[in-house]
């Protein structure tokens, strides 16, 4: 098994496949808590176990504590520009406020799981879900083992069928049961081992990545098996899956040694294998059906066995739709027994295949009696239920205040919002002024546009989500970012994600891609990267070459995000301007610029400075000195080649304003 | 060389066990056409018991054929009285009231907005969208020729070809086309039979040193390929259209109803962009041979694999590897703008709906090709490839090419 087929170099294959496959295709089920690590762990270092009267005052408490202390952060930072409070008092104040709010973020990812915990304290503790959920919270069938079982047991009876040394060995003293039962007991033996190092190996990779504390725990701790009715803790369901996965494999490689002395041909035997796992894991809609089902397949993914019974509610008819349904004791049980009979049925025939005359009177197999056996076998399992873009060196200027506009030497493109039924990027010619549609595609079905772009130089960049409407519901199918060329408005797709839940897939190899798409603002790219800003106050960073995701900056007041091609500037909660650089991954603090909001220009910093009356002021990029622009408090400003706009806090009325403060001009409505 | 082409096919395709499977799995591709039926169908009696009756009753035959004005009007002197009556949640949730077509508000509202309004306003609106894309297309001709962008040029000129012109002028009940198009599980069945069946093709000569001796024959060389390669490229057309048949026909009599036959494809939402201009009916039968197209490719690949060895086993490993990586990739880029990477798959020509709901090109030195033209143009040259090397792979004896050395078989 192991050097004549070369089982050792499929077995080796099989497990440094699958290794890599875990390191490189692995993802956190619930980024968030990867993402805000040490502020996440902080809470959960209060409050894991079950929820307590404590922990519910704790949530309580640390909720009121942390948003008085960004309303009062907000109100010292204002004091103080306004002069109300010294600096010295200031700096006694900040600290301790500061201190509240170090772990917001680590606080909201523990506040989804206090809401979960909170429908059902009684089986529900607070534990860090990553490592359990990656090692029970999936039903995927492991094809590599499939595969690797199918290659190692198959030729443990077929060589011998199809060389004709099977005759032979009858005739030999321990050729007949002696050397079945040596075999079957090998391939036996060879797939408990197997199978338990093929656990081993994930449940190692889960604890070294993200652990697996507190096994203690109820199984209901984590989401996926929240509905279960089995009172189990997280490592008992571990062993009990581990070992319905073993027999599930031995059960399985039963199947695959009784084919073989049955049809004693290779392809016959694969083929009969593949179907009996392929077809029930494939054939229903309804994920539970696979678990009710006589055959190895429910025992070789197993968890299913866990998980509680799941509805949906149907937003038009109301109705409560099924999605999983339980799998009771007594019915694991029955299955469990079925299956063992299976597995002593395929022994004794296996066996009685290996009798020779000489022992016992020979039955003749005839065809028509294997035909009806395969057939029942047959009706038994499958009728018994139901490239990189050319962006140029000279990167223009992204601020994420100005989303919806953009201009070039020929054109400005902006989102035309008068049909709120139909908004759309359009550009307008700066020649002809002529308003044409950016997306020059006339075929717009199943298709809408997100209502911002990003410019850079002679490309602009438009987000689209596509439907899809197999079905009677029209779902989300996929979004893209294109890049258009308007030198020749040539589209180009720069990124995809596929957001389809429900696809009508044809296996469901392929599911959709990890990718929260919900409440993206706006997004900026550059050579190598894809920027996407969420909720105005984080951002994404996609990697062009390899999808890799990650945060690189979250921020806890929404305002302006700017971007010049390197740098990345932000506002934080003390109205300090921080500058991002995308290259070493390090970020600064512009100094003395205090802002309720800026725009950034190709040569200056257009401030709204909070410490002189909310006037506008300029920073110069190069030799950073700074002028005033106008003495005149303003709520916003964005600014175009040519002026300075912005809404008065006078009269909440909008201007123009040349760049160097002259011409003040009031805008009628449409002037902009 | 006609018998020859009969011994083989009955040799490796009249099977008792390949009977049987073929007639297991029709039997389960029936059972899954009628729960796909009972699961999505809106007149299933599982999903809305009194729906079909009413649907089949009197309504459709009220409603259907060409949308004039007074069916119209008809239907929405039906169908505004229930919409402002649900319209903010406050009317009878009473489940008997016989003032009602269903025995209830709510669900009379739904049972003719999703049966009639909504597929008659989109069939009614087409033209009308048709019509937008037509004159944006137009527009881009002039825009792009202006701009030098020839290649644009022509893909907007084609388009305006295609939706000229373009309307749906009458309602049919499209649900069983629309379930039919999307339907894919006797593919996989297809797929599972053909990786069987041709596992042997090359395969049982080997396994009893037959190959060798065959080559010593008269018509052992070429000739014997050749019958094989035809016996096997008739058995998986066979199936395919066996598979296709019990599709239509259980998709037919689970729906009950041929309806839409005559309909443009365009009828369907999903194939709103089509560029095809042809009934569902016929689309019906184009579709099928496109998919056997695609189980022809997908096979030359299996038998082409089997080639190198004296087994069955390591053969059907790496054939099942294979399609299942074909498979991953065409789902990968299944509803993608990445057409090239769509067009290449020779999968997509098996699950082949995406290439034909849109009007999708592809780039061939300037030209804009349809992304089904291209598919099956690069599909045909796969095969083309797989064959050309099953002639080259095969074992030669050495009156065939004298003095080169034979290739040794890979032992499992």
């Amino acid at each position: 098994m192991f050097y004549y087929q070369k089982g050792w170099l499929w077995v080796s294959l099989y497990f440094s496949f699958s290794l890599a496959f875990l390191f490189i295709f692995d993802t956190p089920k619930n980024p968030e808590i990867v993402m805000n690590t040490s502020d996440y762990h902080y809470y959960l270092d209060l409050v894991h176990g079950p929820h307590t009267e404590e922990t519910e005052q704790l949530f309580k408490n640390e909720a009121a504590k942390i948003s008085e202390a960004q309303v009062a952060l907000t109100k010292i930072y204002d004091d103080y520009y306004d002069g109300h409070i010294s600096e010295k008092e200031l700096q006694d104040s900040i600290p301790s406020l500061e201190k509240i709010i170090e772990n917001e973020q680590g606080f909201k990812v523990i506040f989804d799981q206090y809401m979960y915990v909170r429908e059902n304290p009684d089986n529900r503790y607070y534990l860090a879900t990553n490592g359990w959920d990656g090692l029970l919270s999936t039903e995927q069938l492991d094809f590599g083992l499939l595969l690797l079982l199918l290659l190692l047991v198959t030729p443990v009876f077929c060589a011998e069928f199809s060389s004709d040394m099977h005759s032979l060995h009858l005739t030999l003293r321990k050729g007949t049961r002696e050397h079945a039962i040596t075999k079957m007991l090998l391939v036996l033996l060879v797939v408990i081992v197997i199978s338990i190092l093929s656990v081993m190996m994930r449940y190692g990779f889960y604890e070294m990545r993200y652990g697996l504390d507190h096994g203690d725990y109820p199984l209901q701790s984590l989401s996926y098996f929240g509905t279960s009715l089995k009172k189990l803790s997280l490592s008992s369901t571990f062993l009990w899956s581990t070992s319905l996965k073993l027999f599930g494999n031995l059960i399985f490689v039963m199947f695959i040694m009784l084919f073989s002395v049955w049809t004693r041909k290779y392809a016959l035997t694969l083929f009969s294998s593949t179907i009996i796992i392929l077809l029930p894991y494939f054939l229903f809609n309804l994920e539970s059906s696979k678990y009710f089902m006589p055959g190895p397949l429910g025992f070789m993914l197993s968890t299913g066995f866990f998980r509680g019974s799941e509805y949906e509610q149907d937003t038009f008819t109301d109705q409560m739709n099924v999605l999983f349904n339980e799998v009771p004791m007594m019915t694991i049980l029955l299955l469990l027994s079925v299956n063992l009979c299976i597995g002593i049925f395929a022994w004794i025939v296996i066996l009685h295949r290996h009798t020779n005359v000489w022992r016992t009177r020979k039955v003749r197999y005839n065809l028509k009696a294997s035909s009806s056996i395969f057939m029942f076998f047959l009706l038994v399992f499958l009728m018994g239920c139901n490239p990189e873009s050319d962006v140029s060196k000279e990167h223009s200027i992204f601020n994420s205040i100005s989303r919806q506009s953009f201009e070039n030497e020929f054109y400005d493109f902006y989102i035309d919002e008068t049909d709120l039924d139909h908004t759309r990027p359009v550009f307008k010619n700066k020649k002809t002024g002529e308003i044409k549609d950016l997306i020059r595609n006339p075929l717009s079905s199943l298709t809408s546009v997100e209502p911002y772009i990003y410019g850079n130089d002679s490309y602009v960049y438009y987000m689209k989500m596509d439907y899809d409407k197999s079905g009677f519901y029209q779902l989300y199918n996929r979004l893209s970012l294109i890049e258009v060329d308007t030198t020749t408005f040539d589209e180009k797709v720069i990124y995809e994600q596929n957001t389809n839940t429900d696809r009508d897939t044809f296996l469901g190899l392929h599911t959709t891609d990890d990718i929260d798409f919900l409440g993206i603002t706006s997004v900026f790219v550059d050579k190598e990267h894809i920027y996407l800003v969420v909720d105005d106050n984080q951002i994404r960073r996609i990697s062009r070459l390899t999808g890799k995701t990650d945060t690189i900056i979250q921020t806890s007041i929404s305002n302006n995000i700017a971007y010049d091609g390197r740098y990345i500037y932000y506002p934080n909660e003390a109205y300090q301007i921080i500058k991002y650089d995308t290259q070493t991954e390090k970020e600064i603090t512009i100094p003395e610029i205090i802002s309720t909001q800026f725009f950034l220009t190709e040569s200056e910093l257009f401030y709204i400075n909070r410490q002189d009356n909310y006037s506008i002021y300029a920073m110069n990029l190069s030799h950073s000195n700074i002028r005033k622009v106008m003495d005149k408090p303003v709520w916003s400003i964005t600014c175009d080649n040519d002026y300075i706009y912005y809404e008065s806090k006078i009269d909440n009325k909008s201007y123009r304003v040349d760049k160097d403060g002259q011409n003040d001009t009031l805008l009628m409505n449409g002037d902009e | 060389m006609v018998r020859l082409f009969f011994f083989e096919f009955r040799k490796h395709f009249m099977k008792k066990s390949l009977i049987i499977v073929m007639i297991c799995f029709s039997l389960l591709n029936v059972a899954k056409i009628y729960s796909e039926y009972h699961e999505k169908s809106l007149l299933s009696s599982s999903a809305n018991p009194d729906w079909h009756e009413l649907y089949w009753g009197e309504l459709y035959e009220k409603f259907k054929g060409v949308m004039t004005k007074q069916k119209i009007e008809s239907l929405m002197s039906i169908y505004q009285p229930l919409e402002q009556q649900t319209a903010d949640k406050t009317a009878s949730t009473e489940s008997n009231n016989p003032n009602t077509y269903t025995g209830n508000l709510y669900n009379d509202h739904l049972f003719f907005k999703w049966n009639f309004v909504d597929p008659m306003e989109y069939s009614y609106m087409y033209q009308q969208y048709a019509n937008d894309v037509v004159k944006n297309a137009n527009e881009n001709l002039s825009f792009f020729e202006s701009l030098g962008n020839d290649y644009e040029y022509k893909k907007n000129s084609i388009i305006l070809d295609r939706f000229q012109g373009r309307s749906i002028d009458s309602f049919s009940y499209t649900e069983m086309f629309q379930y039919y198009i999307h339907y894919d599980f006797s593919a996989f069945l297809v797929i599972l039979i053909c990786l069987y069946a041709l596992m042997s093709v090359f395969v049982t000569e080997k396994e009893t040193e037959m190959d060798v001796l065959l080559l010593t024959t008269k018509a052992g060389g070429q000739k014997t390929i050749f019958a094989k390669l035809f016996s096997a490229s008739i058995f998986v057309c066979a199936v395919s259209f066996w598979f296709g048949l019990i599709d239509f026909i259980a998709f037919a009599s689970s729906f009950g109803s041929l309806e839409a036959k005559f309909s443009p494809i365009y009828a369907i939402e999903n194939f709103a962009d089509t560029a095809l201009n042809i009934s569902l009916g016929e689309y019906a039968l184009i579709s099928l041979m496109v998919k056997t197209i695609g189980f022809l490719i997908v096979s030359y690949l299996f038998l082409f694999v089997s080639l190198f060895f004296k087994n069955a086993l390591l053969p059907f490993i790496i054939s099942l590897f294979f399609a299942f990586g074909l498979i991953y990739f065409q789902e990968a880029y299944m509803g993608s703008e990445r057409i090239i990477l769509k067009v290449i798959n020779p999968f997509s020509l098996v699950v082949h709906r995406m290439l034909f709901s849109g009007t999708e090109f592809v780039n061939i030195f300037g030209f804009p090709m349809l992304s089904y033209t291209a598919a099956i143009c690069f599909g045909i040259i796969c095969g083309g490839i797989f064959l050309l090397a099953i002639f080259i792979f095969q074992r030669k004896n050495t009156i065939y090419r004298i003095g080169v050395k034979q290739r040794g078989d890979m032992v499992v």
